[in-house]
């Protein structure tokens, strides 16, 4: 039956001519009504979570792949449900890790017996301990913090239901359809009216715990005057055996409420990145990203922020560090509704040996957003002359009682930056690598310091790549 | 039928309403339209100007520096498109205007022919005329010229008025070019132009938009030799329902290129306005330098704006930088104004004037800027 | 009795959610010439753009009266147009406005007459050369391409042409050399004793003072006026610094 529909679909697609659509192209797909009835079954999913997937499903066949940004051409879609259903495989021994990866904890100086139980799901490592004595701290103040299934059918399920995929519908775009379809694992939480989380949530820990990276699931509330900094697992650089993350984040900051969510990416570099990630800011809210994207082999993520209260406020400070065989395309979208409402975006990005650097982005000032400001400033560093970088900034402004500014730059490592630090004994390849530190010095200071550190460590890494 | 003009070289979310502009009813107007007379003046010696047919034109197109149709990047979905003479409305444009078949004006200047006096090149639409006009403007080796082409109508009157002008400057050539649209508030107005550079060669292009209700104006300037500047001026001015959509394009190809694009508007009732300015660094252009700027000043709240200012590199040695604000007028330019005793209406007209008068005093003909004052007068 | 020109009374004034000053009160007789001065940060800058009307500074407590009038919620231009006056530290640049029609523009609407422009050319002509500025400044645009010094000449090329009552001076001498301090002295002497206004001279340097007559000194400690005294208290600054009053400000907050 379902199958019998999708045909029909299919078609109709197909005879669609319009002449403002321009290279659309359709994949063959490969997921089924059954794989994803599977999920539900193994999941023990409510009927409207079994009902949700399959609706989620006939939308992802029905629509297109973009026809803007990098080229998913390398991505098998017929082979999406073997993504989809390749997390079982996650048990693959530490040989089966990409060398890349390898070295980069060999570097990273992680002791090997460490990094033998990374690679086994079950395993106990230190980390572990870590998690669960923050879990209970933050319990005491009436913090939920739970794995997405639990959540979905435990005390928090009309919560989670009121919330899920509210804030991305499906009908967004064919990633967030397929996330609807396929989603497992991931993180709720929610933190309590006035309650402060001293100490920033992580959630690296459960995701390899339970081996279900590709299309988790992550829904945070704020609930209001709460505030809370969570950081997205991706310190620890994941590997996967599967090549396609399709991951949906949905972040609601209430009324006065704060969250900055801070992400180091460093998915190995066969991957498909095609994350989705959006907050809604209530009245008064104050919604922070801190994104540093270093894996992949291609990405298109743009956290989008929509300033829907009076007063709310957004700032997003990012690094995109494209090296060999990259395609990063990335950015954020600030969408002002609110009165008083403004936007701050900061992002820096690096392209070398031949990777590809986008920086895109929007800024759109509804009629409604009297007084908002926005600010964009974007930077990029091109380190040789086989590698690209692009910058596609929107600005739409529907109101005249608004401020709107925009500042980009392009360059390179100044010749007289590196000679002055090679007359005080550096060596020119150390010199080159502490301009670009320095360069994403205003995304690493957003970062708790241990991050920070790491992530001057992955830059050094790829520095001296390629 | 609908042409897509000013097309994004690298496209975005579709959603944005960016990616390109549309030109509705292009049939309709391909039934109406035909071939208009234009004057010049002051063509001295070393000058020349004839009608040629699309044969020749398109062999002089075809004898300027390596204009090869474009499509590729590796990794990325197609960006550019493929035009064997690049412009910023497009291809679509150039087959619409190529269905007219009209002649093509040619204006040739001579190898190392310098005239001081600028020419004046003006179009007269007259009434309620649906016209268009295709001119090659040919600045042979170290020659130079400054041209000056204006459009005009009765004050109400309603049309088309389309113009197409493919610039070639051969290598150390110059050319001072300032295009003025002051056409009867009910026009449709195309206007685009292609400019391929050669080694050393200079275009300085002003370009003033101020009458007709909807306007399009692209530029794609093709800096092919090393050396090669471009610097252009765009101020508009757009009001009722009016709208413009605007793309210009540097594409830095040769070594040692500048670029330095100004843009500068003004909005007015629910006027809608459209922009797109690329800074293109081309693999090869090492020691190229590009800049561009852009401020709209929103004086209704019915306006609407979008911007949006690409820098595309894949060359290493390069500088480019982009500054864009938009909006009302800020809070310190009023104050500054107020502590002299001069109102936020006064102060708004002061600004629009000096942004227009920015781009009005580059044009070297006293005769053409007193019209231009003129036509503000009675406007504005 | 001197004739009263600006009243200012317990004057609170914030910029977002901060408090700059704090209950201020400060007399200006016409004609007469009070100097501002203070540490970095005393909130100096924020009382000249308070009292000229700086939508940013928002005035939470107090009054401002200016020649009988209450102005503590008139806008800039109007409090412009009752005849006070800012000399910016940083004026605006205006691509496209010559200084000349900028000037013109704002006589105008000063008086709601058109203004005769052969009187206004000579006048602008013999203002400038008091200045030692390029006549050809009139027709360049506001402030664009000026050096520091040349912006300040501009300033109080302003003021010479405007006719204020009162003007407010910021910092009008920092960044200049001596050359240049000289012809700006030149220019607010001019001001001061030929047209009879009233200052407020905001400095933390004296260079500018020498060639003016002073009548008060006030010093503004973190946001409160903890002193006022004669011209002497000039030469006492320069001297001793603000150790003094700083110290005092510290032992009157802790009561």
């Amino acid at each position: 039956m379902a199958k019998a529909k999708i045909q029909e679909v299919d078609r109709s697609l197909y005879d669609f001519k319009d002449d403002e659509s321009h290279g659309f192209y359709r994949m063959e797909e490969g997921l089924t009504a059954d794989i994803v009835g599977q999920i539900s079954d193994e999941k023990h999913d409510p009927d409207w979570m079994r009902e949700w997937r399959l609706y989620c499903l006939d939308l992802y066949n029905q629509m297109s792949v973009p026809d803007w940004g990098p080229s998913i051409e390398g991505l098998d879609m017929d082979r999406i449900s073997s993504y989809v259903r390749s997390k079982s495989d996650m048990k693959g021994d530490w040989k089966e890790v990409p060398d890349e990866i390898k070295n980069t904890f060999e570097k990273l100086g992680i002791p090997q017996a460490e990094r033998e139980s990374l690679a086994g799901v079950g395993a106990q490592y230190d980390s572990e301990l870590v998690y669960h004595n923050l879990q209970e701290d933050v319990a005491k103040q009436g913090v939920v913090y739970t794995g997405f299934e639990e959540a979905v059918t435990g005390e928090y399920s009309d919560m989670v239901k009121e919330y899920f995929m509210k804030l991305v519908p499906p009908t967004d775009h064919k990633f967030a359809a397929l996330h609807g379809a396929v989603w497992s694992g991931g993180s709720f939480v929610y933190v309590p009216k006035g309650v402060h989380v001293e100490i920033p949530l992580q959630s690296y820990f459960r995701l390899n715990a339970k081996g279900a990276g590709q299309f988790e699931h992550t829904l945070i509330i704020v609930d209001e005057g709460a505030d809370l900094h969570f950081i997205e697992g991706c310190s620890a650089p994941k590997w996967n055996v599967a090549n396609l993350h399709a991951g949906c984040v949905e972040l609601y900051v209430k009324k006065n409420a704060r969250l900055r969510y801070s992400t180091i990416e460093n998915w190995s570099k066969n991957m498909y990145n095609l994350n989705t990630k959006r907050a809604l800011v209530e009245e008064g809210g104050r919604m922070e990203w801190v994104s540093g994207s270093f894996g992949s082999h291609v990405s298109y993520l743009y956290p989008t922020t929509i300033l829907k209260g009076d007063h709310s406020h957004c700032e997003f400070t990012g690094i995109t560090f494209a090296g060999k065989g990259q395609n990063l395309d990335t950015g954020a979208k600030m969408i002002h509704i609110g009165k008083d409402t403004s936007s701050f975006i900061d992002t820096k990005s690096i392209s070398k040996s031949g990777g590809i650097s986008t920086y895109r982005s929007a800024v759109v000032i509804e009629k409604s957003a009297e007084n908002a400001k926005a600010s964009v400033s974007c930077a990029s560093l091109m380190l040789d002359s086989k590698s690209r970088s692009d910058t596609i900034p929107a600005m739409t402004v529907k109101t005249n009682k608004a401020d709107v500014g925009h500042e980009a730059k392009i360059g390179r490592i100044s010749d007289e930056a590196v000679f002055y630090l090679m007359s005080r004994g550096i060596s020119e390849s150390e010199a080159r690598a502490m301009i670009v530190s320095g360069f994403a010095n205003p995304v690493s200071k957003e970062l708790p310091l241990e991050y920070a550190a790491e992530m001057n460590n992955l830059i050094r890494l790829e520095m001296e790549n390629g | 039928m609908n042409i897509t003009v000013n097309r994004l070289p690298d496209l975005t979310w579709n959603r944005l309403g960016m990616n390109y502009g549309v030109i509705r009813d292009a049939d309709n107007l391909l039934r109406q339209a035909a071939g208009i007379d234009t004057t010049q003046e002051g063509l001295e010696a070393g000058v020349s100007y004839r009608r040629i047919g699309r044969e020749e034109a398109q062999r002089i197109l075809d004898a300027a520096p390596a204009q090869v149709p474009e499509k590729i990047v590796a990794g990325k979905l197609p960006i550019y498109h493929a035009q064997r003479f690049a412009t910023g409305l497009g291809g679509d444009y150039d087959a619409f205007v190529a269905g007219l078949g009209l002649d093509t004006e040619l204006l040739e200047v001579a190898a190392g022919e310098r005239p001081e006096a600028p020419v004046l090149w003006h179009v007269d639409f007259y009434d309620s005329s649906c016209a268009v006009t295709q001119q090659i403007i040919h600045v042979g080796k170290n020659a130079s010229l400054t041209l000056i082409m204006d459009y005009s109508s009765a004050p109400e009157a309603c049309g088309f008025a389309g113009i197409s002008t493919k610039v070639i400057l051969e290598d150390g050539a110059r050319l001072h070019l300032s295009k003025v649209q002051m056409l009867g508030r009910g026009y449709l107005h195309t206007d685009d132009l292609g400019a391929s550079l050669g080694a050393g060669a200079d275009l300085i292009f002003n370009q003033l938009e101020l009458g007709g209700e909807d306007v399009y104006v692209g530029a794609q300037v093709e800096q092919i030799g090393d050396k090669s500047r471009f610097t252009s001026r765009l101020a508009y001015l757009t009001r009722k329902k009016g709208s413009i959509d605007i793309t210009y394009n540097a594409v830095q190809r040769g070594r040692k290129t500048e670029s330095d694009m100004s843009f500068d508007g003004v909005l007015y009732d629910s006027a809608k306005k459209i922009w797109r300015g690329t800074i293109d660094f081309r693999n090869g252009s090492a020691g190229s330098v590009g800049h561009e700027n852009e401020n709209v000043l929103m004086l209704s709240e019915d306006a609407e704006n979008k911007s949006m200012p690409l820098i595309l590199c894949e060359e290493e040695d390069v500088e480019g930088q982009h500054g864009s604000s938009i909006g009302r007028l800020a809070d310190d330019i009023l104050f500054y104004f107020g502590t002299r005793g001069i109102d936020e209406r006064a102060a708004e007209e002061m600004m629009v004037d000096a942004r227009i008068g920015t781009v009005t005093r580059e044009i070297p003909d006293a005769g053409v800027r007193e019209r231009i004052g003129s036509f503000l007068q009675r406007t504005v | 009795m001197a004739e009263q020109l600006l009243q200012v009374r317990n004057l609170n004034v914030s910029v977002e959610d901060t408090e700059l000053l704090h209950g201020v009160s400060l007399d200006v007789n016409a004609g007469e010439t009070h100097v501002l001065m203070g540490p970095n940060g005393a909130g100096k800058s924020t009382l000249g753009y308070t009292l000229m009307g700086n939508p940013a500074y928002h005035v939470t407590g107090g009054s401002i009266v200016f020649d009988g009038e209450d102005i503590t919620g008139l806008s800039a231009d109007k409090r412009a147009q009752r005849g006070m006056f800012l000399s910016f530290q940083t004026p605006l640049e205006v691509p496209g406005l010559t200084l000349s029609a900028f000037l013109l523009s704002a006589m105008r609407q000063k008086t709601g007459k058109p203004v005769k422009i052969f009187a206004f050319q000579k006048e602008l002509e013999e203002t400038m050369r008091l200045l030692h500025m390029d006549p050809s400044f009139a027709e360049r645009d506001l402030n664009v391409g000026l050096s520091g010094g040349e912006k300040k000449k501009a300033e109080i090329l302003q003021l010479l042409m405007l006719r204020p009552k009162f003007a407010i001076l910021d910092e009008t001498d920092s960044g200049l050399d001596v050359d240049a301090v000289r012809t700006v002295s030149a220019g607010i002497e001019e001001y001061q004793k030929k047209r009879g206004g009233a200052l407020l001279v905001i400095t933390h340097s004296t260079r500018i003072l020498e060639a003016l007559s002073v009548d008060y000194t006030h010093v503004l400690v973190k946001g409160r006026l903890v002193y006022t005294g004669g011209p002497e208290l000039v030469d006492d600054i320069n001297e001793h610094g603000f150790e003094r009053f700083e110290a005092a400000s510290a032992a009157e907050k802790k009561q």
